[in-house]
């Protein structure tokens, strides 16, 4: 299976459990704990999402993260973690988007989503799906709502 | 998310990569035959029935064809094997006795197969024949491991639990065998060291010729009972030293922690208040106690007490610990909650538990609370289910 997604934590029980929902969940995905690791992993994967868990990341790492999550634009990104740390890492990339003056202003700020723990499995792996094929995790459920939905106004 | 149920291969692999931390070499593992093999003999192993026997006199140890689960518990000792169609465990009991040296005192004990060695001019008799020792002198056995832990103020407790394991077992059959033990939980008050606990073993074991690991004693809990729940819940053991308590998710140990307070807690306090010595009240408390039934003694009176005492302090403890951590996940669903271990065996304890439980707010919802099916093999058994997932090295 490719790639799709690398995950980086330091953590090994979150990180761990971030690697087996998206498993669950039929993606791909590359589970690195070690900061140093994950930009030669972006290049030769080349994952659609990469996933920054910041818990039990020290001041260093999360420094490195800041910097390395903005060399990585093409890419969406999903921080989790502690709220401080991950209201620091939104506010230093809006400011960061702010600084540059850059066109794809909305663009770039839309790639990056910031979750604040707990850590909410479904949530991650509705906003992966969602990503990765356009439609949240309960596809099924949906298709059958809309289905109802259009039944019931008679828009068929 | 998804609910699809994964298999245990699955489960285990997920936490061996957890334990390991070897994570990004792992991704790209092979899953050669052997691995698959003994992941569907483990998954097959959960299934099975266990019987249990304790370890009589003269018996011999065994010599362990295969992988081996051991539970070092404060009160007993348990090997796990498993059996073509069933798992086996035997059971040793945890502690020493001491009489002075002399001539007749060895040709006694020789003929009678009491399981026994020698060190400063002193006998030690251990395990089961030790608690016959203690009764006829009408006193207490010694311990080498107090509060689940290696015990500091008994300076032959290393000795002492090297023989016990070794009446249970002796050197493997193929060098290198995998032999998965329990370790305690970090205790709440940090009293004593579970890694200096848990190196010791580990040194003792691979001197024997196995290759040891370790599982968290509440997590060979969740995996012995709650393959079903998807290795998600929490697993409690409450043993002789100590209580040891693992929440899981998806088979990861999010939390793990211990309190030390037990079985021996009950009986040496009992005891104390009535007057009787602990190993008698332990053997009255195990052969007759209802927490069901009203109190009909002393005794019984102050058995209820102590065993309410360890239920609100687990309680409080659960309370503080799980409400104060950030670990745990959102997790969609109520979780059960799986007990073991002797000190859990009385009626009525697992109903005194979810009551005492129901009063306290938990950041988890808990969907019930019951006992394990073999609450005394519980750990021994999940740490042989670890064991038969690993691969011995080459």
């Amino acid at each position: 299976m490719s790639v799709q997604v690398i995950i980086y934590s330091s953590d090994r029980i979150r990180g761990g459990i971030l690697k087996e929902i998206l498993r669950r969940n039929k993606i791909g995905t590359l589970l690195l704990d070690k900061i140093m690791d994950v930009k030669s992993s972006i290049s030769s994967h080349q994952p659609a999402i990469v996933i920054f868990d910041t818990t039990s990341s020290l001041k260093n790492e999360i420094n490195f993260l800041k910097n390395l999550s903005s060399s990585i634009d093409d890419h969406f990104t999903i921080f989790v973690g502690d709220p401080l740390i991950i209201n620091t890492l939104h506010d230093f990339h809006q400011n960061n988007i702010q600084k540059q003056d850059n066109p794809k202003i909305e663009g770039n700020l839309h790639n990056k989503i910031f979750l604040s723990d707990p850590l909410d499995p479904d949530v991650i792996i509705s906003k992966s799906l969602d990503i990765l094929y356009g439609y949240p995790e309960n596809h099924e459920e949906r298709q059958l709502l809309e289905t109802d939905l259009r039944q019931y106004l008679k828009l068929d | 998310m998804a609910t699809e149920r994964t298999s245990l291969q699955e489960r285990l692999e997920a936490l061996k990569r957890a334990e390991t931390g070897n994570n990004a070499v792992l991704e790209n593992e092979k899953k050669d035959s052997n691995l698959e093999n003994r992941m569907a003999q483990a998954e097959q192993a959960l299934k099975k029935e266990v019987r249990s026997k304790d370890r009589e006199e003269g018996e011999l140890a065994e010599t362990p064809s295969g992988p081996v689960g051991l539970d070092i518990g404060t009160s007993h000792v348990i090997v796990a094997q498993n059996e073509r169609r069933y798992i086996r465990t035997t059971n040793q009991l945890n502690a020493f006795f001491t009489i002075p040296h002399s001539k007749f005192a060895r040709d006694i004990l020789v003929k009678n197969d009491v399981f026994f060695f020698e060190q400063d001019e002193l006998y030690y008799i251990v395990g089961y024949s030790a608690e016959n020792f203690a009764n006829m002198f009408d006193t207490d056995t010694r311990r080498s491991i107090k509060q689940g832990l290696l015990c500091s103020d008994e300076k032959e407790g290393i000795t002492v639990i090297q023989a016990i394991i070794l009446s249970l077992i002796q050197k493997p059959k193929r060098l290198g065998e995998i032999l998965c033990f329990g370790v305690p939980g970090e205790p709440i008050n940090g009293i004593g060291s579970v890694t200096y606990h848990e190196s010791i073993i580990k040194m003792f074991i691979s001197r024997m010729g196995f290759t040891p690991i370790s599982i968290n004693e509440g997590m060979a809990v969740v995996l012995s009972e709650l393959a079903e729940h998807d290795y998600t819940g929490i697993g409690i053991s409450i043993g002789g030293g100590m209580c040891n308590i693992c929440l899981s998710y998806l088979s990861f140990p999010v939390i793990t922690y211990s309190i030390q307070m037990g079985g021996d807690y009950i009986d040496s306090s009992a005891g104390a208040v009535v007057g009787i010595p602990a190993t008698r009240v332990k053997s009255i408390k195990e052969r007759e106690l209802s927490l069901i039934a009203k109190p009909t003694d002393r005794l019984t009176t102050a058995l209820h007490i102590f065993y309410n005492e360890l239920i609100k302090k687990l309680q409080k403890s659960m309370e503080r610990v799980l409400s104060a951590s950030n670990q745990i996940p959102m997790i969609a669903k109520p979780i059960p909650i799986v007990l073991s271990g002797g000190t859990a065996m009385p009626d009525g304890f697992t109903d005194k538990f979810q009551k005492a439980l129901s009063q306290v707010r938990l950041p988890v919802e808990i969907s019930s609370v019951y006992l394990a099916e073999d609450p005394l093999n519980t750990t021994a058994k999940g740490a042989l289910i670890m064991a038969m997932t690993e691969e011995i090295p080459e």
